[in-house]
């Protein structure tokens, strides 16, 4: 049996928390926008993104980027994030600066093929990095017709 | 008999409250995230943001995904999925217990213009909040306006609402017709189909409601959620043939529940009444005796303890009886001492400790199906399977999220503050080079020169001077050519100089038909560079300009940045401070929940151990007339 005391402390207990989960979501809001604004400068920041569409054909283990052949991220997946990313999630995989100019980016995807065996395969595009923020999306598509794992990368404007 | 009758309304009582928890635990899994993540997965994401919250969202970091959609929202780039996007936002706010941010936001999105899939999710998604906090007859309302297909698992849990709509309207037909033609695959048709069967046996329609649970009972599970609630089918269906005083067919659905399952110890012990329903006393006391070995501190274990000298007693075995009513009380005691010490050891904190392992061992979802593991959570399992306490367990893991964050964000302060003095400093050192290259003198210099350049050129064209367009060499010719002429001036009283006169001439009509039939070509010439150096001076100024401004706007940029950073600290720390008030007033409250608990348990033992003094005491009667 709760008592009107417990039952008032109770309700000031979730009014409280309501309020603190607020503010706390107006501060991570403010801290996550001058974190990317000071480390990455609208006119030099890049990102990099991976998504699934289907991606029955293959099972992601990890990926390795590059850019204009220097090593900048590798990552390995668990199974919540590839069920995350399956479900359609988009993953940034990277965010730094870039200088303007062209600039080659490589994804190379590692993991199980059809037929349950290990696959690997890289994929390329050459981006002009602009004054502006620049996201690259690459993404792994299954095709049905060649029963194979398609990879596809593309800039979004 | 009286007292074994009164056991089996006990263990009715309890195993009834106890279905009702798993069905709300049951239910509190397949809460709406989980319905909105299948749905939302369903189709392909066309904006970065929202599938960036999306990714958060689906591995349940809940705090993660509503920041990544409210920075999505600060950002000035297109957002095709804008509307998905505040609908995963109220769903989320929901989630997280903001309640009233959610309503506001479902009504802003009403108001906007969106497209009708987005309005039908809307009032799917209204409807879900009203029905969840009890206003049935908003969320039918809601669900009258959906006009055209969900996406199917919102479909299949659409259906689910409205046949629990009509179940409280006891509209049974219209249930069992909605609830039939639901998608055989949805786990949503077996809790429509299994909440249908118990109110209609609630509501004396047996036969129904027998032939409904039947069918659950024997599905071919193969999912957890599917296993319990084929338990739970088996078990309401057992439960009900004893009261019926259908022992065999009791016995029948009890077989079914697994011997592993959270409902295995109210199986045991319903098995053993049904043996002693038949009147096989001997078969009653296996299922119970393997209950007693169990030795759990459970309200099943604790009535098998009094049902086996009790059924000794009604076999007319009074020295068996008297034996294990004594150990009875014995194993009541001990009971009451665990308890005790789950208590002192709640009060010590070893609650909180096991439910802060938790959260860095397991994730999310983990924390809700496993218990903490404690020396105090056997005691607790029907509080930890309860909705309410479920609620608790994960306002106090939000409250340990926040604190990480606010954790994570102090941290990273000192490495900001770094950043940005070192843009700051590596901006200062540019900053004469930019200054000088940018300087209003330097460019006035420049200009004064092109402007001479063009007085001039207007001046050769007004006069048609072509001389002054002679290049340094010709100039070097029309040189000599005058000393030339001054030498044969000199010489000209003493000496003939007609033929050097001549060629003197000659040359200097040479050069200047050379120079004059080239004019218009040099002066074009120089027209041209007139016009390429005002482009390059025009360029000049623009970059000058823009650099100026550059300088401008990144020095205005630090300040904006430090007015940012400043201040955030003690914001952060009062924040830091108030969770931490917080998490020590939700752990008081979760350990008196787990208290309380404990000590109905205590009371409901107490209880126990005084019906096994009294049924001793009327056995040692008993044996001492017979004596």
């Amino acid at each position: 049996m709760v008592s009107a005391q417990e039952s008032e402390d109770q309700q000031a207990l979730d009014s409280s928390i309501e309020a603190l989960k607020k503010e706390v979501l107006s501060l991570n809001r403010d801290l996550f926008i001058l974190e990317e604004d000071l480390l990455f400068p609208a006119n030099t920041q890049f990102s990099i993104f991976l998504s699934l569409n289907a991606g029955s054909l293959f099972l992601l283990d990890s990926v390795q980027l590059k850019i204009d052949d220097k090593n900048i991220a590798n990552h390995l997946y668990t199974d919540r994030e590839l069920d995350a990313l399956r479900r359609g999630g988009v993953q940034r995989l990277y965010i730094g600066n870039l200088a303007s100019g062209k600039h080659e980016i490589v994804a190379i995807f590692t993991g199980i093929g059809p037929g349950g065996r290990d696959y690997r395969r890289g994929k390329s595009i050459i981006i002009d990095k602009t004054t502006e923020p620049q996201f690259v999306e690459f993404t792994i598509i299954d095709d049905i017709t060649k029963e194979q794992p398609e990879f596809d990368a593309r800039v979004w404007e | 008999m009286s007292g074994n009758r009164e056991h089996i309304k006990g263990i009715f009582h309890d195993a009834g409250n106890r279905s009702r928890y798993l069905l709300a635990m049951l239910l509190l899994l397949t809460s709406s995230a989980v319905a909105a993540a299948q749905s939302l997965g369903e189709h392909r994401v066309e904006d970065l943001d929202y599938g960036r919250a999306l990714y958060q969202f689906f591995q349940e970091n809940e705090l993660a995904a509503i920041t990544r959609l409210l920075v999505a929202e600060k950002r000035p780039r297109s957002r095709p999925q804008i509307d998905e996007a505040n609908l995963l936002l109220a769903d989320l706010y929901y989630g997280y217990g903001l309640y009233n941010d959610s309503q506001r936001l479902f009504a802003r999105l009403l108001n906007a213009e969106v497209s009708d899939s987005i309005q039908n999710r809307i009032w799917f998604n209204l409807a879900r909040l009203n029905f969840d906090q009890g206003i049935y007859q908003d969320a039918r309302e809601l669900l009258s306006r959906i006009n055209d297909q969900l996406p199917p698992a919102l479909e299949a849990e659409r259906k689910y609402l409205l046949t629990s709509l009509f179940l409280g309207n006891r509209q049974y037909a219209q249930a069992d017709d909605l609830s039939s033609g639901m998608d055989d695959s949805s786990i949503w048709k077996t809790y429509a189909r299994y909440n249908l069967a118990v109110a209609m046996i609630e509501d004396n329609r047996y036969q129904q409601g027998k032939y409904l649970l039947d069918q659950i009972g024997q599905l071919e599970a193969e999912s957890a959620e599917q296993l319990a609630l084929r338990d739970q089918a088996n078990l309401s269906l057992g439960l009900k043939h004893l009261r019926l005083d259908q022992p065999r067919a009791a016995l029948e659905s009890l077989s079914r529940i697994r011997l592993e399952g959270p409902l295995s110890h109210d199986a045991l012990l319903a098995s053993g009444w049904a043996w002693y329903g038949l009147g096989e006393f001997d078969k009653a006391l296996v299922p119970w005796r393997v209950l007693l070995r169990k030795n759990a501190v459970d309200a099943a274990t604790q009535e098998a303890i009094l049902a086996i000298p009790s059924n000794y007693a009604s076999s007319g075995q009074y020295r068996l009886a008297t034996r294990y009513y004594e150990n009875a009380a014995e194993q009541f005691d001990a009971q009451l001492q665990l308890l005790d010490k789950a208590i002192l050891s709640i009060q010590q904190g070893g609650l909180i400790v096991a439910l802060r392992e938790n959260t860095i061992l397991y994730d999310r979802s983990s924390l809700q199906r496993l218990p903490p593991s404690s020396d105090v959570t056997p005691q607790l399992h029907l509080l930890l399977a309860s909705a309410a306490f479920q609620q608790e367990i994960k306002r106090y893991q939000d409250l340990l999220d926040i604190r990480n964050s606010l954790r994570y964000w102090d941290n990273s302060f000192p490495a900001l503050e770094l950043m940005l003095r070192e843009r700051r400093n590596a901006f200062q050192r540019k900053l004469p080079l930019l200054q000088q290259t940018t300087s209003f003198e330097k460019l006035e210099a420049l200009t004064e020169s092109r402007n001479q350049f063009a007085k001039k050129l207007d001046s050769i064209e007004f006069r048609g001077d072509y001389l002054a367009l002679a290049n340094p060499e010709e100039q070097e010719h029309l040189n000599r050519l005058d000393r030339v002429a001054s030498g044969i001036e000199k010489v000209a009283k003493e000496k003939n100089t007609s033929y050097q006169k001549d060629m003197h001439r000659l040359l200097t009509g040479i050069l200047h038909w050379n120079l004059e039939t080239d004019y218009p070509a040099r002066f074009w010439n120089a027209k041209k560079q007139l016009i390429g150096l005002n482009r390059a001076l025009q360029e000049s100024h623009q970059r000058a300009a823009s650099l100026r401004r550059i300088t401008e706007q990144t020095s205005f940029e630090f300040i904006h940045f430090e007015d940012r950073i400043s201040g955030q600290q003690s914001r952060i720390s009062s924040l830091r401070k108030r969770v931490s008030g917080l998490l020590k007033r939700q752990q008081q409250q979760i350990n008196r929940l787990a208290i309380a608990a404990i000590q109905g348990q205590q009371e409901h033992i107490v209880q126990l151990r005084l019906n096994a003094r009294f049924e001793l005491a009327k056995l040692y009667d008993k044996l001492s007339q017979q004596q």
